[in-house]
């Protein structure tokens, strides 16, 4: 299936939901709610409440992100807020500032 | 369309707006305005409802709103759209379903532009926004010709006059003379 490509020219402001995987190079405001992955790219930014299946941040991202499966920060990637998934991955050059939450039993 | 484009593929809904400066190709769902300064194409199993501005706009798929455009509206043979067109040129092709108006602003009754000047204009980096200029007078009367138009005319008369008495060197010397003062 083809997916969705927010170019660098676009900037979406509102609600992007639906089936599918969405790669982000421009900006996306408002809420996401994805049953597919959410990519942003290097120059990517989404400021949003994310929910999705899986996220990959290489761009920057201000907002909270709830994945069901994973979310992972590439080196270069930004991102403000809390994320909430099983499977994080933070790679050595990537930043964040937020709360994480692996959904341990304690 | 070109290479560079971005995609809103079947699946995806966006509710809000959305602003784009390259070209939109629009599968999915969009409840929300667009503003583009690039063309908007609406392939067959996209639908958008709200209003549309482009400088281009292709419709395959379903329109629902009005559509402003500064170059040319296409409603394709499997398009279908209610609302109305302000664009200067409106293409509707066979098998196209429409309900609306169509506004072709104050270009009605001139020439089309050629396709340099259209080619020229969609290499501008003008905001759609911009053409709610022209819907200030949608149904303006074409403007009178402009005296401009008619100098080149008289010209031509007189060159034909010279090109008959050519024969009459005398007059053409005269004529030449008088060229040359101004």
């Amino acid at each position: 299936m083809e997916h969705t490509y927010v170019g660098p020219g676009l900037m979406i402001d509102g609600e992007v939901s639906g089936r599918g995987d969405i790669q982000v190079l421009g900006l996306v405001k408002g809420a996401v709610n994805l049953q597919n992955g959410l990519f942003i790219e290097l120059g990517g930014v989404v400021e949003a409440e994310v929910a999705a299946n899986e996220v990959e941040i290489k761009g920057y991202v201000k907002g909270q992100i709830n994945a069901h499966d994973r979310v992972e920060m590439k080196p270069g990637g930004k991102m403000i807020g809390d994320i909430r998934a099983p499977r994080i991955i933070i790679a050595d050059g990537a930043t964040i500032k937020g709360k994480i939450d692996m959904d341990v039993g304690a | 369309m070109k290479d560079q484009h971005s995609v809103i593929s079947d699946g995806i809904r966006v509710s809000g707006t959305i602003e784009a400066a390259e070209d939109l190709l629009i599968r999915g769902r969009v409840d929300g305005d667009i503003s583009s300064s690039q063309t908007v194409l609406i392939d067959v199993s996209g639908i958008v409802k709200g209003t549309l501005r482009a400088q281009t706009v292709i419709v395959r798929g379903v329109m629902v709103g009005d559509v402003h455009t500064k170059t040319i509206t296409q409603l394709a043979n499997e398009g279908r759209m209610v609302g109305n067109i302000y664009s200067p040129q409106v293409v509707l092709d066979e098998g196209a379903a429409f309900r609306g108006r169509i506004d072709m602003g104050e270009k009605v009754g001139e020439e089309s532009p050629s396709r340099d000047e259209r080619n020229n204009r969609f290499g501008s980096s003008g905001r759609g926004s911009s053409n709610r200029e022209k819907q200030a007078s949608p149904w303006g009367a074409p403007s009178p010709s402009k005296p401009a138009e008619r100098e080149p005319a008289a010209d031509t008369k007189e060159s034909t006059v010279v090109a008959i008495k050519e024969d009459a060197p005398a007059e053409a010397e005269a004529r030449e003379k008088k060229k040359a003062k101004s």
